[in-house]
């Protein structure tokens, strides 16, 4: 292994190292919560309720949906017509931070 | 020189890159059937990337591993995708190919690294670009997960283009005699 690949390798490994610890810091931080459920659309808000107000939401983006439901083990999108059905097999999100992307939709769904 | 040059571009290098076109194209299916059950929605292991690194490695011109590269990533977005995974496909292969070109061409590093290299590069890439389209900076918490996935894809189609650039070299000669 030449020196410049080691090198390469050193530099690979300090950037991993510091993005993981970065994310660690970053969610730290997140000590003020304000638990609040943050639904984007193609960039601009669609919806925005506390993590309280559970129920089922429908959100429709041309001609496609998604179903974002809250309850009382977090938020997750139980249906949607995208293919592939990304945003379905994240599951459910409950922290601060987390957040489901449907990219067909141009959806972001987060949880502030 | 200049007519030595002209003669290696032969018709059997059309019928070479159009079979790893092919090649590449069928790689790219595989990874729409594999992909989707992976744990991590959105994670993809590059298969296709493994035609580019051949091509790059043996070929003293640049264009063909390029092109072939480009044209993989429009069919296989047409055939097995949409125009948002065009997006992204394509940026993220832009740009991981200008890496590989540069970690290879001028700081002359091995396959495997190279493969790394543009892994990390295309993931990253991705998500800048959804960052953008989707308005959200909040995407960026997915950063540290990428660049792990990116370097691990990166390293296994880096080992089997390693396994599979010997009898590629053998065929290439073959083909260009």
């Amino acid at each position: 292994m030449s020196k410049k690949e080691i090198i390469f390798l050193l530099a690979v490994l300090l950037i991993g190292a510091a993005l993981f610890i970065g994310m660690n810091i970053y969610k730290k931080n997140q000590i003020v919560s304000t638990e609040e459920v943050l639904v984007t659309s193609d960039g601009k808000e669609y919806l925005k309720v506390p993590l309280s107000h559970y129920g089922i939401y429908r959100i429709i983006y041309k001609g496609g949906y998604n179903i974002l439901s809250i309850d009382s083990s977090g938020v997750s999108v139980k249906e949607a017509d995208c293919p592939g059905l990304d945003c379905v097999k994240v599951g459910t999100i409950h922290s601060s931070g987390e957040s489901i992307v449907c990219l067909p939709h141009k959806l972001v769904i987060t949880i502030l | 020189m200049k007519e030595q040059e002209k003669k290696r571009i032969t018709f059997k290098s059309w019928i070479l890159y159009g079979m790893l076109l092919s090649v590449a194209i069928v790689f790219g299916y595989v990874e729409a059937v594999v992909s989707p059950t992976i744990i991590i929605p959105g994670i993809k292991i590059g298969l296709p990337n493994i035609v580019t690194l051949l091509l790059l490695f043996t070929e003293k011109r640049i264009w063909p591993a390029f092109t072939v590269g480009l044209l993989r990533t429009i069919i296989i977005s047409a055939l097995f995708g949409n125009l948002a995974m065009f997006m992204y496909s394509a940026g993220g292969f832009v740009i991981s190919f200008c890496g590989m070109l540069l970690f290879y061409k001028l700081l002359h590093l091995r396959m495997l690294f190279v493969s790394i290299a543009g892994g990390i590069l295309h993931n990253t890439t991705q998500l800048c670009i959804a960052v953008l389209v989707l308005s959200s900076k909040a995407l960026f918490v997915e950063l540290p997960v990428l660049f792990a996935a990116g370097v691990i894809a990166g390293g296994l189609t880096g080992i089997v283009g390693i396994i599979l650039s010997k009898n590629f070299k053998t065929l290439y000669i073959r083909f260009n005699e």
